[in-house]
């Protein structure tokens, strides 16, 4: 970035730090209709499940394969095009892709390419299993970086910043980012601890971004450059943050209830490009897989919750925040297709990813398991499964979404081969 | 004197190394202490260290050498590994309820802290790093002394031994690590033979590309077995891993073990792994029975000494070791050999590298700044002011669940997630609450205390405004910038001329000169000089 460029940003968020209202000037006006929402302004909200589903409880209807046990009483279930599981007492699942498989794709056997959860989460989130490298949303969130106030923000889920990590907050475990703005999280200080006014905290924030604009233009070689322009952009992003803290909660909760609301409210305000959510609950069913029966049943229904509350909320550029948010539901890992002696189901190298949102054809299931439940491959161009084609992977899953943001994948993630055959 | 002229000599050996052309310089002697002091006692240096500095310019390896022999030496080895070992996490599998306690953070924190002790002491005991896996001690506190089978007298951390009859292994024979790297039982301890690889070696068999081979049928468990004895491509791991492996079946516990079998070694399971894997124990082919076998291949092998110099060349400049280090890190493994594995003799090479000297360039990737961890934020913002950010006694700065560990840039004890190396808003936000919470607490303190009895405001007594009596100001402004970051200022300095328009500024707002000193010395603690050193 030019250094004009962005310190005329920054400026622009320090004197008006109040949400959308300070990118109106950016040109985010006009609302046009779902179809005239170019794939650079689309939103993402990323919804995370920690410990590896199961894909064969609700995504992948293996039921002619002897060598993947399915859930006892599962049937399959056709809607609309996707083919998938169906089971008792999940109305929830059902009811979810009967209002939404227009806009749904699911990609079945994705590559993660591990069975640890660490290297797992890292390789779903980023295509590399250092945890050095950014994950999509942050990537997505980096294009769009001078538009928001906070690009990514991560309510709850694994962040994986890299290089980036001036676009990227996170409200903590406990909210505690909320403690931070508010400054209410020293209320429990064992050493007493007062904080400023307001108005003289305002003062100190001034004199903070003036120390680190100059310390930014007195560095002493590129290294140190570009090290302290991310400094000067996280304070001037820390303070604007305060400015908004009013108008969303930062305190996510423990699930997607509660986190989903706070999501889109962030998403509607123009604060953030993506947001990530994540229930904190375990889906590593080891012993016990139904249990995969009932964490999907409240997984959709929060979802349903969530596409609902997206389509009842303006969007800032077209009519419905639906319309221009792209929700992405991924877990770190598959599990084995034969139960093991606990009737769990262990950790399987290959799993499923779920987008719903506009800007690709929905209906389509990507992709699938074979008779080893091993991920098929496919044909990119056309998304259709292909013999000797591309095999889909945590990268490629990525790189597709870079594409769907806008983005050329050649250049931002290369050497991944982005699923063109599934955008519309 | 001894220690010093190794350090002159090192050095020596450094700049002969080094090539005809000078490289250039980014951090200046001050600088360079700044960063020797965080670095190896975790606060910033005393006002007469930077004075001796100024009349010696000759001083500074003297200064380092003292610098080394520092009692906090060990501790900051302790935080250099902690993200390494990763145990520091707020939910283990046992809790204090468990064992009838009441407070949980206490006893999360102490289980947490088991292994980077065990670290921190052979640091700072000079003991050989081997003594990592080959130790016949741990470290235990009152808590642990409490509910596990350890010999513990009296409160704090202290050198301790397991009574129940575990191999005498160091880091390998603590409850601690295999609570944080649990087994699910049908991974055959698989995973945690991974953790000792990737911690003590530097072999993360997880980072390896994994292509499961498509000819293989991965649901059929004969096969899968059958798989990892000759399949080239699993073969290639698991004929290590898996014999490490076998090595750890003596803390393989049941699923939804009680506190008490979880607390104890079970030399009854050690040969759990003929039923389970059939792969009897070994390390790289080489066969052993226990764990201390195991401690005594991985000290006896080359690697675990490699890997020690690469983890704390990392963690001292910041940055993962590249291709280009490869002779000085050969030079500092020498010296770690020579120096008789202690981490002193390793940290004492290091810091004449010209990569911690951050005058390496870009074609090494110099440290030109390196941004401050959150342990390290707080060290030296307790040494400045007396401050710590501690609820119930639990520090803030160490946990993720409910502190600002991983807001601050920490290691995310949850996901495992790096440290960060950039700045980002919610570091800035931890920054900026922990400073006005120290400055408050450090102004309102000395505020009520006779001048001479102060360390930061000894220049005023909180009754000046820039009307009464601006020079006293000014020389206090002096001496905030004299203590922090060791410069001298001028009185007509921008710097201190601008610090005291604030001051003003405040005091209009706040209407006391111990709230205006406190926002003053705010915006110091978190200026960009102290978080990047």
């Amino acid at each position: 970035m030019k250094h004009l460029d962005r310190r005329t940003f920054l400026q622009g968020l320090g004197v008006t730090a109040a949400g959308a209202a300070a990118f109106s000037t950016l040109g985010l006006t006009a609302r046009p209709a779902l179809a005239d929402v170019a794939n650079g302004d689309l939103k993402f909200l990323f919804v995370f499940n920690n410990g590896g589903w199961d894909p064969a409880t609700v995504f992948a209807p293996m039921f002619d394969q002897q060598n993947v046990d399915m859930e006892p009483g599962a049937q399959p279930m056709n809607i609309g095009g996707l083919t998938l599981v169906d089971g008792a007492g999940r109305p929830s699942v059902r009811g979810f892709f009967e209002q939404h498989h227009d806009r749904t794709v699911v990609i079945n056997g994705v590559s993660v390419r591990s069975l640890s959860h660490d290297i797992c989460r890292s390789i779903c989130l980023t295509g590399n299993s250092s945890g050095l490298q950014p994950d999509w949303a942050t990537r997505l969130a980096d294009a769009r970086r001078t538009d928001f106030t906070l690009p990514h923000l991560v309510l709850a889920g694994p962040s994986y910043a890299g290089a980036m990590g001036a676009a990227v907050a996170r409200a903590g475990y406990s909210g505690q980012l909320d403690g931070l703005l508010g400054g209410g999280l020293l209320d429990d200080s064992d050493l007493p601890a007062a904080l400023p006014s307001p108005a003289a905290e305002r003062a100190l924030d001034r004199w903070m971004s003036r120390r680190a604009a100059a310390r930014a233009d007195g560095a002493v070689d590129p290294i140190e450059g570009a090290l302290m322009d991310d400094y000067e952009e996280a304070v001037a992003r820390a303070s604007a943050l305060k400015g908004v803290r009013h108008d969303v909660s930062f305190t996510p909760g423990f699930g997607l209830g509660t986190q989903g609301p706070t999501a889109v409210e962030a998403l509607s305000k123009g604060i953030a490009r993506c947001v990530t959510v994540s229930a904190q609950v375990s889906w590593d069913t080891h012993a016990n897989n139904a249990t995969q029966s009932t964490l999907f049943e409240s997984l959709f229904a929060d979802l349903g919750a969530l596409m609902n509350l997206l389509a009842a909320t303006p969007g800032e550029q077209a009519a419905s925040l639906a319309d221009e948010t792209v929700v992405v539901v991924l877990s770190e890992m598959g599990r084995t297709p034969r139960f093991n002696a606990s009737q769990g189901r262990d950790h399987w190298p290959y799993t499923s990813v779920m987008v719903v949102g506009p800007g690709i054809t929905g209906s389509r299931m990507i992709g699938g398991f074979d008779d080893r439940y091993y991920g098929r491959t496919v044909d990119p161009a056309s998304g259709d499964i292909a013999d000797g084609g591309t095999l889909v992977t945590a990268g490629s899953v990525g790189a597709t979404l870079v594409e769907l943001a806008g983005g050329d994948a050649a250049v931002a993630m290369p050497g991944e081969t982005p699923i063109r055959g599934m955008l519309s | 004197m001894v220690a010093r002229l190794v350090w002159l000599l090192a050095a020596v050996v450094a700049l002969s190394a080094c090539p005809a052309a000078e490289p250039e310089r980014t951090l200046d002697d001050r600088q360079l202490l700044i960063r020797a002091s965080l670095d190896l006692r975790g606060v910033r240096p005393a006002e007469a260290e930077y004075a001796r500095l100024e009349a010696d310019p000759e001083a500074l390896p003297a200064l380092l050498e003292e610098y080394l022999a520092d009692e906090r030496f060990g501790a900051r080895m302790r935080e250099l590994y902690t993200p390494i070992v990763r145990t520091r996490i707020d939910q283990f599998p046992v809790d204090a309820q468990d064992y009838g306690l009441t407070d949980d953070a206490a006893f999360q924190a102490s289980v947490g802290d088991e292994v980077p002790r065990i670290i921190g002491r052979i640091a700072d005991e000079d003991l050989p790093f081997t003594e990592v896996v080959v130790g016949d001690w741990t470290m235990a506190n009152e808590i642990l002394g409490q509910v596990w089978p350890v010999e513990h007298a009296g409160t704090g951390w202290q050198v301790s031994r397991y009574r129940d009859a575990r191999p005498k292994a160091g880091i390998l024979a603590t409850n601690s690590l295999w609570w944080r790297y649990p087994s699910n039982g049908v991974n055959y301890n698989r995973g945690r033979a991974n953790a000792l690889s990737r911690i003590l070696l530097c072999n993360d068999y997880l980072s390896r590309e994994v292509a499961f081979p498509r000819d293989i049928d991965l649901t059929d468990q004969a096969l899968v077995d059958d798989a990892l004895r000759t399949n080239p491509g699993c073969v290639n791991c698991h004929v290590s891993l898996d014999a490490m492996a076998s090595y750890l079946f003596g803390f393989q516990y049941p699923a939804n073990a009680e506190a008490d079998d979880a607390s104890r070694y079970h030399p009854e399971r050690e040969r759990d792994w003929a039923d389970a894997t059939g792969v009897a124990p070994a390390y790289y082919g080489e066969p052993g029975y226990t764990l201390e076998d195991l401690g005594r291949q991985i000290a006896g092998d080359n690697r675990f000494v490699e890997c020690a110099v690469e983890t704390v060349f990392q963690g001292l400049v910041a940055r993962d070791a590249a291709l280009a280090d490869r002779d000085e890190l050969t030079r500092h493994r020498e010296a770690f050999l020579t120096g008789g594995l202690t981490l002193r003799a390793l940290v004492r090479s290091i810091l004449t590298d010209d990569a911690w000297l951050g005058q390496a360039g870009v074609e090494r990737n110099a440290a030109v700044r390196k941004i401050v961890t959150p342990d390290l934020l707080a060290s030296q913002i307790e040494a400045l002011t007396g401050y710590r950010f501690t609820v119930d006694g639990r520090d803030m700065m160490k946990t993720d669940l409910f502190g600002l560990r991983s807001l601050g840039g920490g290691v995310d004890g949850y996901s495992g997630a790096a440290p960060s190396r950039v700045p980002t808003p919610t570091m800035v936000l931890v920054q900026e609450r922990l400073a006005q919470a120290a400055a408050w607490h450090a102004a309102t303190r000395e505020s009520a205390m006779a001048p001479l009895d102060r360390t930061l405001f000894r220049g005023i007594d909180f009754t000046e405004t820039p009307q009464t009596n601006e020079a006293a100001m000014v020389e206090q402004i002096r001496m905030l910038h004299r203590t922090i970051f060791g410069t001298v200022t001028a009185p007509d300095a921008p710097q201190v001329t601008e610090a005291l328009a604030l001051w003003s500024d405040l005091y209009a707002i706040e209407h006391t000169q111990v709230d205006a000193w406190a926002g003053v010395l705010s915006v110091l603690l978190r200026d960009p000089d102290l978080i990047f050193y």
